[in-house]
């Protein structure tokens, strides 16, 4: 059997033994202090990860306890308490951060052709800031916990005696450290491009970061000031959202969702980056309508501040604000379809290569589209006056979060794994892992659409005696879901041995990160890239074509 | 397949027990079934393809680099675009139908509260509840226009009546109010209400019972609502299941509130006299009964400190309702 060898690998092969950035330097200073953006991604890939797995830990919590109509383990207090804390971990510390900060910071700079990141101490603050966050979100579970929700809705954020003082601290730290980031990569994007490398040459993971980062420097600073807004409320009464003294309750779901609808997009936007890029590589063919998806990532970004109030139908806005609101809702929801559309176009008549980030993408694609069509359910206005706060909205964004992101990122890990390592993971094991979480996922989240549909409110910690099959179905998905994800963990794990040896462009990729040593050295290339060819251009790895 | 759990209702919608249903479940189904096209027509091309042009040798090149076709992408992008359209203009004339209530309603008043209901009938002085489950109750009249005007007294509520699919957020310092008809032939039908937005601990046990009956009915003297128990024990014990059992257990485990078993009789209850006041001992009779749950922070029980009750006004809890609880409270031993 003759191996495939890209041609360019041919060109520069990596001389054997020669340091690179995970062994130039060695200790904790080493990396405590790094400003080496590889590193620093590394770090964030840890945390993440960490914080994936105790969010993912508590989610099993969750589910155990509703094997029963009245509850299985917790008091409904504590109950309120763990499901918050998932909400606040898998969206503050994991989804958000996880793409843009762990993959992106490892991967842009590279696939730009640049040495490092264009502002590396911002860079390693807003890893620390990210951290500080950590902490104090654990100081205020030491105190006694939080049983708001994810979304601190007030009044009840304001009178409950639980430390919502210290999470909001923690989660506004997190909230600039988001800020920086993407300012970081707004800066590295525009100055750090290698000779060559035009807006159109840039692969689709930069311009769905790129937008991203757009976001995050103009949303994220409305939650710092929301949440900010609600720590003074309860240390000083200061009445804006507090009835009681004349505030007003809904303004704060106001500034929350105005920050947080765009999050969502903070969310998928780097995810669909991904999977162009995956499906690009494992299918060897150039993205489908390029310049559509590059733009739509823009277009999401903009009308993406302009929905907010598709969360408060029910909250008494007038009848022309859920006019204008749903209108730019369906309205936001086009790019997403014709990036589906797109996605399936560039596998057709690919080389589709059935590797384990190709079988992620695909997951992706299944996913997203049940996630984007149940969507437009919610964004009916008449239909979602039905379906709104109730499990029909918990399975939705379970969809589009963990169903899409969350597997997109995996997607990343997998497809990116031998560059960042230069060790490959046991592929069997990692298709196994892929069928487990497809298969459990849709068994946790198909059941709790139809427990929505029939009026199953979300945020109960005991139910109605008719809906326990549909809960247990559920619960039952939820334990294969963990036993795919513990799969997942051993191999990788497992992988670091150096068992099996990354070769340098593992997948035959044509993005700049591949024309680089696995793993790659501390300045990121042998010698300075240019570009000259057009972006997707695999001719280049087949010279019989 | 899976069953239906209403008489009347799919597998995917409850009964459809109001007016809206009719529009709201058409143009649920309306989607479903678009998205059911566009998911196998997806998943259809893309298993296809995946088998069609999997890889067989490690350098098998794309079979077609081809990244455009304009007639395609445009179709693509309006076929969707005039789809989402006419469900938008549909939702949103529902929604219009929902938000604007006709003129000639029977005015229900429902107030919550952490974590309970007080349904006000229309005329009605004092809230309505099953006398067996203490749940509280709407007895709606078949083939009328009914409106529910709310207000919340702490923290946000919601008001959830899946059958009718209708649904509004209960403020605090402000009403809001829906409306609904539920047609003639669900005469003796009972559906569920809930709260929908998260207000604490006692959020999922904040449900009750809307049970439909004819005009006769409705009209008839005894009002159906104005019916309670008359043995004050059995009414006691109503008003407590109704109102109280979320803080306060009878098995003598503490939850928000001190347990009331034993409660009764006490001699030497320890209690601060107000949040911050000085340590008091009194005893369990009729008056501190009376006097906590009219103004609770008076006397504050010792493992409390804070306090936590509100106080329940004649309005919600009367005079002879009162009564009844403390007699059902002697029974407590
Ligand atoms: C929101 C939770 C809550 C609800 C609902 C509630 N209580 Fe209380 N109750 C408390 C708390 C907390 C205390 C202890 C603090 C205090 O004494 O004010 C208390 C104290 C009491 C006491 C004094 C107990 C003692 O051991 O000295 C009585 C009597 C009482 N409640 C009666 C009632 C009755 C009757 C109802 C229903 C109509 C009711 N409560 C509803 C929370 C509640
Ligand atoms: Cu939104
Ligand atoms: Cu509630």
């Amino acid at each position: 059997m003759t191996t495939y060898v890209p041609v360019a690998e041919t060109e520069a092969r990596q001389e054997p033994g020669a340091p690179h950035y995970l062994n130039v330097t060695h200790g904790f200073r080493s990396w405590a202090l790094t400003l080496d953006h590889k590193r620093i991604g590394l770090m964030y890939l840890i945390g993440t990860v960490a914080s994936f797995l105790i969010g993912g830990l508590l989610a099993l919590l969750i589910r155990v306890h509703l094997w029963k109509p009245e509850g299985a383990i917790f008091d409904p207090e504590l109950y309120n308490q763990v499901f918050t804390l998932h909400g606040v971990f898998m969206v503050f510390f994991f989804i958000i951060p996880a793409i843009p900060a762990a993959l992106g910071n490892f991967v842009l700079p590279m696939m730009l052709g640049a040495k490092d990141v264009a502002l590396p101490r911002l860079n390693l603050a807003s890893f620390y800031l990210w951290l500080c966050g950590l902490v104090l979100a654990t100081i205020a579970i030491i105190f006694g916990g939080v049983d708001t929700g994810w979304t601190f809705y007030t009044p009840y954020s304001i009178q409950t005696p639980t430390a919502v003082i210290w999470m909001g601290l923690g989660i506004f730290m997190v909230g600039f450290s988001s800020i920086f980031t993407g300012l970081n990569f707004v800066v590295t994007t525009h100055k750090l491009r290698a000779p060559g490398l035009t807006w159109f040459r840039m692969p689709l993971f930069i311009w769905a970061v790129y937008s991203t980062s757009l976001l995050q420097i103009l949303a994220t600073p409305v939650l710092g000031i929301t949440l900010l807004l609600l720590v003074f409320e309860r240390v000083y009464g200061i009445g804006i959202f507090d009835p009681k003294m004349g505030g007003d309750p809904v303004l704060f779901q106001h500034f929350f969702w105005f920050y947080s609808h765009p999050a969502v997009y903070i969310m998928i936007l780097p995810a669909m980056g991904v999977i162009s890029e995956v499906i690009s590589v494992h299918c060897r063919k150039p993205v489908f309508g390029y310049r559509m998806v590059a733009f739509s990532s823009l277009a999401i970004a903009v009308i993406s501040f302009l929905v907010w109030g598709h969360h408060m139908f029910t909250s008494g806005q007038s009848e022309w604000a859920m006019m204008a609101f749903s209108f730019l809702t369906f309205f936001v929801g086009i790019p997403s379809a014709i990036k589906e559309f797109n996605w399936v176009a560039t596998v057709w008549q690919g080389s589709v290569a059935l590797t384990t980030p190709m079988l992620y993408a695909l997951v992706f694609l299944i996913i997203f589209a049940i996630g984007g069509l149940t969507g437009i359910f919610l964004a009916t206005l008449s239909v979602n006056i039905h379906l709104h706060m109730t499990y029909y909205v918990v399975a939705h964004f379970h969809y589009v979060m963990m169903g899409s992101t969350a597997i997109a990122f995996f997607a990343g890990v997998h497809h990116w794994w031998p560059k960042m390592f230069g060790v490959m993971y046991s592929e069997a094991w990692a298709k196994l892992s892929c069928l487990l979480i497809f298969v459990g996922f849709n068994l946790t989240f198909l059941p709790q659409f139809i427990m929505g549909s029939q009026g199953q409110i979300r945020r109960y910690a005991t139910y109605l005696e008719r809906w326990t099959p549909y809960h247990q179905a559920s619960t039952v998905g939820a334990v294969i879901l963990g036993v795919g994800f513990a799969i997942m963990v051993a191999y990788l794990l497992h992988s670091l041995l150096g068992v099996r040896k990354a070769r340098r462009n593992e997948w035959g990729g044509v993005t700049l990160e591949w024309d680089s040593p696995s793993p790659p050295p501390l300045e990121n290339f042998e010698r300075p890239p240019v570009v000259t060819r057009e972006v997707y251009d695999y001719s280049v790895l087949n010279p019989k074509s | 397949m899976l069953p239906p759990f209403q008489q009347g209702g799919t597998v995917q919608m409850p009964a459809p027990a109001s007016t809206f249903a009719a529009d709201v479940d058409g143009l649920y189904y309306f989607i479903f079934w678009v998205s059911v096209f566009f998911f196998v027509l997806i998943t259809g091309l893309l298993g296809f393809a995946v088998i069609k042009w999997r890889r067989r040798t490690e350098d098998q090149p794309a079979a077609s680099t081809n990244t455009h076709n304009t007639v395609l992408e445009v179709t693509w992008t309006v076929i969707p675009l005039v789809l989402v359209m006419i469900m938008f203009v549909w939702g949103w004339k529902g929604a219009l139908n929902m938000t604007v209530a006709p003129g000639d309603c029977l005015q229900y008043q429902a107030t919550a509260k952490q974590w309970g209901w007080a349904v006000f009938h229309p005329g009605a002085t004092q809230p309505s509840y099953d006398p067996k489950t203490g749940r509280p109750v709407f007895y709606v009249p078949a083939g009328r226009n009914v409106k529910i005007v709310t207000r919340s007294d702490d923290v946000l509520h919601g008001l959830a009546f899946p059958a009718f699919r209708v649904k509004r957020d209960v403020l605090p310092g402000r009403y809001q109010s829906l409306w609904f008809r539920v047609p003639e032939e669900y005469i003796g039908q009972t559906f569920e209400f809930f709260c929908h937005a998260y207000c604490g601990k006692g959020h999922s046990e904040m449900w009750g019972e809307v049970r439909v009956i004819s005009q006769a009915d409705y009209d008839k003297s005894p009002r159906p609502w104005e019916t309670e128990p008359s043995d004050p024990k059995e009414l006691g014990e109503m008003v407590y299941k109704a109102n109280c059992f979320i803080c306060h257990t009878i098995d003598g485990t503490p939850r928000v509130g001190p347990s009331f078993k034993g409660l009764y009789g006490r001699t030497e209850r320890e209690v601060f006299l107000g949040v911050g006041g000085p340590l008091a001992k009194v005893t369990v009779d009729d008056e501190y009964i009376k006097e906590s749950v009219r103004n609770p922070n008076a006397k504050i029980a010792k493992e409390t400190p804070q306090g936590g009750m509100a106080p329940w006004p004649e309005q919600l809890v009367t005079e002879k309702q009162l009564a009844g609880v403390i007699e059902y409270l002697k029974t407590l031993k």
